[in-house]
C-alpha cells in the first residue's frame, strides 16, 4: 500500500502507466503523513503548483496487530529503499 | 607560439559533467545512488573549476559554449545535492510502535480506513508521488 501527495487523478494515471497493483492513497494535505510524523521539515523541493510539502520516503512493514516490524527511511530524497533490501526484510520478518 | 588550450578545457569540463551525469542518472533510475557522494561532488567541482579556467582565458565560442554548459551542469548538480537532505519531526514513527488510525481517499475517491488492514501484514510506503 502506498501513500503520496498525488491527487486521485494523478494516482490513476500513474497506475495505468506503471501497472501497479497496490492500494494507493492520496494524502494531498499530508494528514496521514503527519499522523506518522513523516513530513520532510527540510527544504521543500516539490514542483511548483504541487503539494505544499512532501513526505520523507519511508517503507514500513506492519504486522496484523498494527505494530511496526521494520522501517527503512532515506535521509536523502534522492535515495529510495532498494527493492532487494525491502524483499529481504519481508523474508526476515514474515518468513 | 603558446598553444591555446582554453577551448580544450571547456570540452573536458563538459565531458566530465556529461559522463558523471549519465552515471548519476542511471544509478538514480536503478535506485542505486550511493550514500556517499564525495566522488560525484569531486567530479562536479573539478568540472566547474576547469570550466572557469577556460572561461577566464577567452576561449572563444568553441570553448565558451561547452565551458558554460559545464558550469551550468556543475551548479545544477551541486544545488540538487545540497537540497536533497531531509529532516524529520522528532515524533516520527519508529519500529516497535503501533501505527495511528488513518483514512485517506484512493484513486476512485473512495475512503480507505486503516481498520481494514487488521487481516494481515502490510508493506506501507510513503513516497513523493508521480514526479
Amino acid at each position: 500500500m502506498t501513500v503520496s501527495t498525488d491527487t486521485p487523478a494523478e494516482i490513476k494515471a500513474g497506475r495505468s502507466k506503471h501497472g501497479l497493483l497496490a492500494t494507493m492513497l492520496s494524502d494531498r494535505k499530508l494528514e496521514v503523513t503527519d499522523l506518522f510524523g513523516l513530513r520532510n521539515t527540510g527544504r521543500h523541493s516539490g514542483l511548483p503548483g504541487g503539494a505544499k510539502a512532501l513526505p520523507v520516503p519511508t517503507s514500513l512493514l506492519i504486522d496484523k496487530e498494527g505494530n511496526v516490524l521494520w522501517m527503512d527511511q532515506s535521509e536523502n530524497y534522492q535515495r529510495r529503499s532498494d527493492p532487494d533490501y525491502v524483499l529481504s526484510a519481508l523474508q526476515t520478518h514474515l518468513g | 607560439m603558446i598553444l591555446d588550450i582554453s577551448p580544450l578545457l571547456g570540452a573536458i569540463a563538459l565531458l566530465i559533467i556529461v559522463a558523471s551525469g549519465v552515471v548519476w542518472f542511471r544509478a538514480a533510475l536503478a535506485v542505486r545512488l550511493p550514500k556517499n557522494r564525495t566522488s560525484f561532488i569531486a567530479c562536479w567541482l573539478a568540472a566547474g573549476v576547469i570550466a572557469l579556467a577556460s572561461l577566464t582565458n577567452s576561449p572563444g565560442w568553441l570553448g565558451g559554449i561547452p565551458a558554460s554548459l559545464a558550469l551550468l551542469g556543475c551548479l545544477f548538480f551541486l544545488f540538487s545535492v545540497s537540497i536533497s537532505r531531509q529532516i524529520l519531526a522528532a515524533d516520527a514513527i519508529a519500529p516497535g510502535q503501533t501505527i495511528p488510525a488513518f483514512e485517506a481517499p484512493d484513486e476512485n475517491k473512495e475512503w480507505f480506513k486503516s481498520a481494514s488492514l487488521s487481516g494481515g501484514p502490510v508493506l506501507l510506503k510513503f513516497f513523493r508521488g508521480h514526479w
